[in-house]
């Protein structure tokens, strides 16, 4: 007799081999075979609702999120939109709609979604425009960067396409300024809602200074008729305004820089709030530059009436101006680290 | 017996359900410690402001005193050049990532001279990993942007710690004078130039017996070497 409470298993040498048989047709002890079939039984059960509770966990983060982007989303409730990593594959990028609710939503998720772009995405008017990198792998020399628009539908239309893109679309929808390089030289390019080309501006006609090769980004007009831009690292600085209506641009010099970490800019009011506090690419530079007692004014300048206002002064510090209405600019008072309006029709 | 055996199935089983399979996997390991270096107050930055002129007026001092100060004769081609790989901050490839940590909507390309140009005395040294996007995003010792302050916009560069790729000698030399460029170029390394008052950075690789070069991160591939420009505020050499 074999007792089964000490062994869970026999091996029996039959004719040289090795044969391990069922207990139960071993044991001759009827009350031990089924306590070990229920145990048996019992881890199988467990495994198989521990696997079931898995796989509901997963089927609910993978599948009934998505699920949600077959809601339709009603442009009304939708106040912006960014991306995300997709949490389950890296490869992919969710595009996540910020309600005005304060809720998020996934609405779609895509490959090749320039994650990495400093302005990859923007929303207006019930529309999503993305910069997706195609081709991108190793040393490859064939790669692009694709523009599309998404509806809350999720119906994708293709709007440009070049080796290097940044773009700002106007606020209702209807015009994108896709800015690129032409042989290291930026050009804009206007084109409408549908991808449509309006207009190639060359440097030569957005600046002051013929050897400058870069623009800067600043915004549209509320009323999406005009677009603003500047021009940076130049001998000779200036802010671009193209009217949408006549493709007429207009110049003004600009004695600041853009780049500076106190520029703020109101395309409605024609005015730009900035400071003469250096730009620093450096550090210790900088940390050397805040204790030297060095006066910073900030300024407020008007392009159309050709006007500088000071607002204020401060030693080796900043300012952080934003522009709260189109008439009213909040800073930080550096001398009280408190925060202050100042009226520009005061 | 039996009893145990279920108790130990039980056990197991709540203890990968509670735990997860994390704990059969490899984990990595913990950050090692690290120590940052700082800025030795000797090599604060000095308050030079020499013209292009003068700089290349020193360079030529430097040439007839490397000839014994005998008579100077214009070299055909280079007087000295050091081969440095070029990158252009506004490389479409990567001008468009952030800055660093990205703050203030500034990005390689808008604001990433030092950056490139430290990126290409790493590269003539044979460290072409550490090209710019890649020392953009360089993370050591459990920090990300190691190269960057992460105050303000996060887009400035911690000088220290960006000369403290893994691998690479920590002998650096800043800011020095125009003065000591010639030499630099004599032993093979390259100078970056910090010019126009810290408003931009340049590689300073040869001289042509009459004016110094630069490899300029502002400009594309086809128009990276132009004589030295702008004011002379301090030079970097580094890795040697």
């Amino acid at each position: 007799m074999v007792d089964l409470r000490s062994v869970s298993s026999l091996q029996v040498n039959v004719g040289g081999e090795i044969f391990s048989p069922p207990l139960n047709l071993l044991s001759l002890d009827k009350k031990i075979i089924p306590m070990n079939k229920i145990i048996r039984i019992l881890s199988a059960l467990f495994v198989i609702c521990f696997s079931a509770v898995a796989v509901g966990i997963f089927v609910y983060f993978s599948f009934f999120l998505t699920t949600q982007k077959s809601i339709p989303v009603n442009a009304n409730l939708v106040f912006s939109a960014s991306l995300q990593k997709n949490i389950t594959d890296s490869n992919m990028t969710d595009i996540v709609l910020q309600m005005k609710n304060g809720e998020t939503r996934i609405l779609v998720s895509y490959p090749n979604i320039y994650f990495d772009h400093y302005h990859a995405i923007e929303y207006h008017a019930g529309n999503i425009y993305i910069i997706k990198r195609i081709n991108n792998k190793g040393t490859n020399s064939d790669w692009t960067d694709e523009l599309w628009k998404i509806d809350l539908n999720k119906h994708e239309t293709k709007m440009f396409s070049a080796q290097g893109l940044d773009f700002r679309t106007s606020p209702d929808g209807g015009k994108i300024i896709v800015i690129k390089q032409n042989q290291g030289v930026d050009e804009l390019v206007l084109i409408d809602g549908s991808g449509s080309l309006f207009k190639v501006f060359s440097i030569d006609e957005l600046t002051i200074d013929p050897k400058a090769t870069t623009t800067y980004p600043l915004s549209w007009s509320s009323d999406s008729k005009y677009y603003w831009g500047g021009i940076i690292h130049s001998l000779s600085n200036n802010v671009f305004k193209i009217s949408t209506n006549d493709f007429f641009v207009s110049k003004y010099q600009f004695k600041g820089d853009l780049l500076n970490h106190d520029v703020t800019f109101n395309a409605d009011a024609s005015s730009i709030v900035y400071s003469d506090y250096p730009v620093f690419y450096d550090a210790d530079e900088a940390s050397a530059f805040s204790i030297s007692g060095i006066k910073v004014t900030l300024y407020l300048e008007n392009f159309i009436t050709e006007t500088i206002k000071t607002i204020n002064t401060s030693v080796a510090k900043y300012f952080q101006p934003q522009w709260i209405s189109e008439t009213e600019i909040q800073y930080v008072d550096p001398n009280t680290g408190s925060k202050k309006i100042y009226n520009t029709e005061a | 017996m039996s009893k145990k055996l279920l108790f130990s199935l039980f056990v197991s089983i709540a203890l990968v359900a509670v735990i997860g399979c994390d704990s059969l996997q490899d984990k990595p390991a913990s950050n090692p410690v690290i120590s940052e270096p700082t800025l030795n107050p000797a090599d604060t930055l000095p308050n030079i402001n020499i013209s292009a002129d003068s700089v290349n007026a020193l360079g030529r001092v430097a040439m007839m005193d490397d000839m014994g100060r005998g008579p100077v004769k214009a070299a055909a081609g280079w007087q000295l050049y050091v081969p440095v790989p070029f990158y252009s901050q506004r490389d479409p490839h990567w001008s468009s990532k952030p800055l660093g940590f990205g703050g203030c909507g500034t990005t390689i390309g808008s604001a990433g001279c030092f950056l490139t140009s430290i990126a290409m005395c790493y590269a003539k040294m044979g460290y072409s990993a550490a090209n710019p996007p890649a020392l953009n995003d360089w993370s050591y010792g459990g920090r990300a942007h190691y190269a960057f302050y992460d105050g303000g916009c996060g887009n400035m560069i911690r000088l220290p710690q960006a000369l403290q790729y893994p691998g690479m000698s920590r002998n650096c030399h800043y800011w020095f004078g125009a003065d000591q460029i010639y030499s630099y170029l004599q032993r093979g390394i390259p100078v970056i130039a910090r010019i126009n008052g810290g408003a931009h950075y340049v590689v300073i690789f040869a001289f042509d017996g009459n004016r110094y070069w630069v490899k300029d991160p502002w400009n594309d591939w086809t128009n990276q070497d132009r004589p030295f420009y702008g004011s002379f505020d301090g030079g970097l050499a580094f890795g040697f």
